[in-house]
């Protein structure tokens, strides 16, 4: 459970977090946690390869259920979801992240091809998903949403310290 | 017109007039009889007394000539006993009673009555009221002997009497009268069997009078008596026969008969309610949306309970808004129950006049359209699908070409990879087109085969390199049993690939990990036969018969959770149809489903 309280601090103080931008050096020292919970195995892989290149340390579940034994693993820092997934789908396994304490404040990435019947300001509203990144999308675009979302949390985390 | 049903129908009629007038004949007859009785009683009692007066006188004279007037006395009251009468009396020619049976009258001047006087002869006769207000009848006549007169005798009888008349009547009556009484019976009894076919037929006629509907009248031959009851049978058999009744022309209410009847027929319901909102028509396919077979129980109320309890309406719906709403208005309902779905479109429309003036009531259509809102689902499912089927290879396309541009240092395997991968998405989607792009041919009627000559074992082999990762990523087994050599057969290549990967593709998805599938061929007498064989969650009974009808998927949560379009299997068994062959299913849940596609050999 060391990783899980290392994540949690890193998260709450690392100042890289806010000066992060766009784009987190490979090589500057501990890596963000990236959950991908994706079915198809050619997105994982283009997924993986781009956010691994940009410096996080990715880990890869197939459906909602894995994904939710994953997290419970783990502690990760963003969570990418897709939403139309076998055995579990990925708004079942939002809802029950941000039903737990330790996931409360993790942002969480959805990818879907229902972009037109997903109300993202509802999905935001209830299940506090950040982004929801209608596919086809960008690589890039992901990544820097990753960065962008983790500055955000990070910022939010230090002014409530602060306070 | 019709309210005197009470006058006496028409044989009845006929016997009591016939009756009367017998009757008043019969009493005619009576009164004549008791005339003629009382003139005979009178000329009979006449001649007696004059046969008395004239014994009485002659006795008289001689007792005169014999004896002189010493026993007259006594010889009169002696003629009085013996004839009954009132009184006897001999009058002196100078008008003095010489003797009377009343012996005061002796010596004292005779009386000189007045009343009615007849004569006949020498002998005369007094009709006159007595001092006691009887009528008295006096004959008269004179006592005589040669020339000699020796007075007038006078003989006083009572007039004859009632009981006299009654008894004469009583004689003679019952020849007169009871004949003629016998012969009205008789005639009575004739004139019923004379008219009872009348009757029958005066009876329909009446029952035709009052009935509201003609048409609902039942004509009846009756008994053969005579030609008029032959020509009203030949009238009731000819209607009977033709099912028509010409004899009014067609009523109103026929007419109406004839609009209910068009509107039973339709297939939307059709009801109709009046000012008040109760219901005065429910067609035949109204009741049977409502579940409720009989009008009566539909008609008289209101219809919007009916509509609340099969289809939980709420009350916002517009139907129940207010009835004098100058609009039409529509809800679609639907039985939410999903074994026993129903979707209804209901409509309220104003009953107008020919002018558009507002009668205040209402005409409700109902139309059942349960079909195009499952049809509507599949396709809703269909686009939902073809959208992530779309998307999917889309999203690998754009995410690997993206990636491959933007990055500047690639390891050439990495690259070459990523090449393969967006080659097996571009396939993946060219594949979905094709389906779709084929499936609108199907459903245009175009498409169509292109046969070549082709190894099947190679084709099997091929078709089963494409499927084998699939397999492998859950640890399927996947065995072949195919013989070791088949002869060429000529198909459509390209159709026949598609359709066995699309098979062994379901088979696959459809298969829990570590399952079992099997593909088998062999070769009848006329047809190449190709099984394909898994051990996955199978199909329900309810489901079968739908499989292989376009977009349709499986109801099952774990086949619902795969990817898919519903088009695979249909596509398959039109290409194995226009192979001349057939594709067939048996499956059972839980155990696993076999396919089986025949091609004819020639």
């Amino acid at each position: 459970m060391s990783d899980q309280d290392e994540a949690v601090a890193k998260g709450a103080s690392d100042p890289r977090g806010r000066q992060a931008g766009h784009e987190i050096p490979p090589d500057s020292g501990k890596r963000f946690r990236v959950l991908i919970v994706e079915d198809n195995p050619a997105m994982v892989q283009v997924v993986r390869f781009n956010l691994e290149r940009s410096g996080y340390e990715v880990s890869h579940a197939r459906n909602g259920q894995e994904g939710w034994t994953c997290a419970l693993k783990q502690q990760f820092d963003v969570i990418i979801v897709d939403d139309q997934m076998p055995v579990m789908t990925g708004l079942e396994l939002t809802e029950r992240l941000v039903a737990t304490e330790r996931y409360a404040h993790v942002p969480i990435i959805m990818l879907t091809a229902r972009q037109l019947e997903l109300d993202a300001k509802h999905l935001h509203d209830t299940l506090r998903i950040e982004v929801l990144l209608p596919k086809p999308f960008s690589p890039v675009e992901l990544v820097k949403t990753v960065g962008e979302c983790l500055a955000v949390r990070a910022n939010q985390v230090s002014a409530s310290y602060a306070v | 017109m019709l309210g005197k049903t009470h006058v006496l129908r028409l044989p009845q009629r006929v016997t009591a007039y016939y009756l009367l007038f017998g009757l008043a004949a019969i009493v005619w007859l009576s009164i004549g009889i008791v005339f003629a009785a009382n003139s005979v009683i009178s000329s009979r009692a006449e001649t007696s007394r004059i046969n008395q007066l004239g014994r009485a006188a002659s006795t008289i004279a001689i007792e005169y000539l014999r004896h002189g007037d010493e026993n007259i006395q006594s010889i009169v009251e002696e003629i009085r006993r013996q004839n009954s009468l009132n009184y006897c009396a001999i009058v002196t020619p100078d008008a003095n009673y010489a003797a009377h049976t009343s012996r005061e009258q002796i010596g004292k001047t005779a009386s000189v009555p007045t009343g009615s006087r007849t004569m006949r002869g020498n002998i005369e006769r007094m009709r006159y009221v007595d001092v006691n207000s009887r009528i008295v009848l006096e004959y008269r006549t004179p006592i005589q002997a040669g020339n000699k007169v020796f007075g007038t005798l006078r003989l006083g009888v009572p007039e004859p009497s009632l009981g006299n008349l009654l008894m004469a009547v009583a004689e003679c009556a019952p020849l007169a009268v009871m004949g003629p009484i016998l012969l009205m019976g008789v005639g009575v009894v004739v004139i019923r069997r004379m008219v009872t076919p009348v009757t029958d037929v005066e009876n329909q006629l009446r029952v035709a009078a009052t009935t509201p509907s003609i048409d609902h009248v039942q004509l009846a031959p009756v008994k053969v008596r005579g030609p008029a009851t032959i020509g009203w049978n030949r009238l009731v058999n000819r209607c009977t026969d033709q099912k028509r009744f010409e004899l009014v022309a067609a009523s109103p209410d026929r007419h109406q008969q004839r609009f209910r009847n068009a509107l039973n027929s339709l297939a939307d319901g059709i009801a109709v309610t009046d000012t008040e909102g109760d219901v005065i028509f429910a067609s035949r396919s109204l009741r049977a949306l409502l579940g409720d077979s009989e009008e009566d129980h539909i008609t008289g109320g209101p219809l919007e309970p009916h509509l609340q309890r099969k289809w939980s309406i709420t009350g916002e719906s517009p139907l129940l808004q207010d009835q004098r709403n100058q609009r039409a208005v529509a809800d679609e309902l639907e039985v939410p129950d999903e074994a026993a779905y129903q979707a209804v479109r209901i409509a309220r429309h104003l009953v107008r006049t020919t002018d558009g003036a507002l009668t205040g009531g209402h005409v409700w259509t109902i139309k059942d359209i349960t079909q195009q809102k499952l049809a509507q689902r599949t396709r809703d499912q269909f686009v939902n699908t073809a959208t992530h089927e779309l998307r999917t290879p889309l999203a690998n396309i754009k995410a690997y070409a993206e990636t491959l541009t933007l990055t500047e240092v690639i390891d050439p395997e990495q690259q070459k990879e990523f090449l393969n991968t967006i080659n097996t998405e571009a396939s993946r989607l060219a594949r979905f087109v094709d389906d779709l792009l084929n499936v609108n041919s199907m459903e245009v009627g175009s498409l169509t085969i292109d046969r070549t000559e082709t190894d099947i074992l190679k084709l099997l082999g091929e078709v089963s390199e494409k499927v084998r990762s699939q397999m492998d990523q859950k640890h399927i087994s996947f065995d072949k049993a195919l013989p070791a050599k088949l002869s060429n057969v000529h198909v459509d290549k390209d159709k026949i690939a598609a359709a066995l990967v699309n098979l062994l593709g379901n088979a696959a998805k459809y298969t829990p990990n570590g399952g079992h599938v099997s593909l088998r061929s062999r070769v009848t007498e006329t047809a190449l036969v190709i099984e394909i064989s898994d051990t996955g969650y199978g199909i329900t009974e309810d489901e079968l018969p739908m499989v292989f009808e376009k977009f349709f998927r499986s109801e099952d949560p774990r086949v619902q959770r795969e990817a898919g379009t519903g088009l695979g299997l249909s596509l398959a068994h039109e290409v194995a149809r226009l192979h001349g062959g057939n594709l067939t299913v048996r499956s059972e849940l839980d155990k696993g489903t076999t396919l089986t596609m025949t091609l004819p050999l020639a």
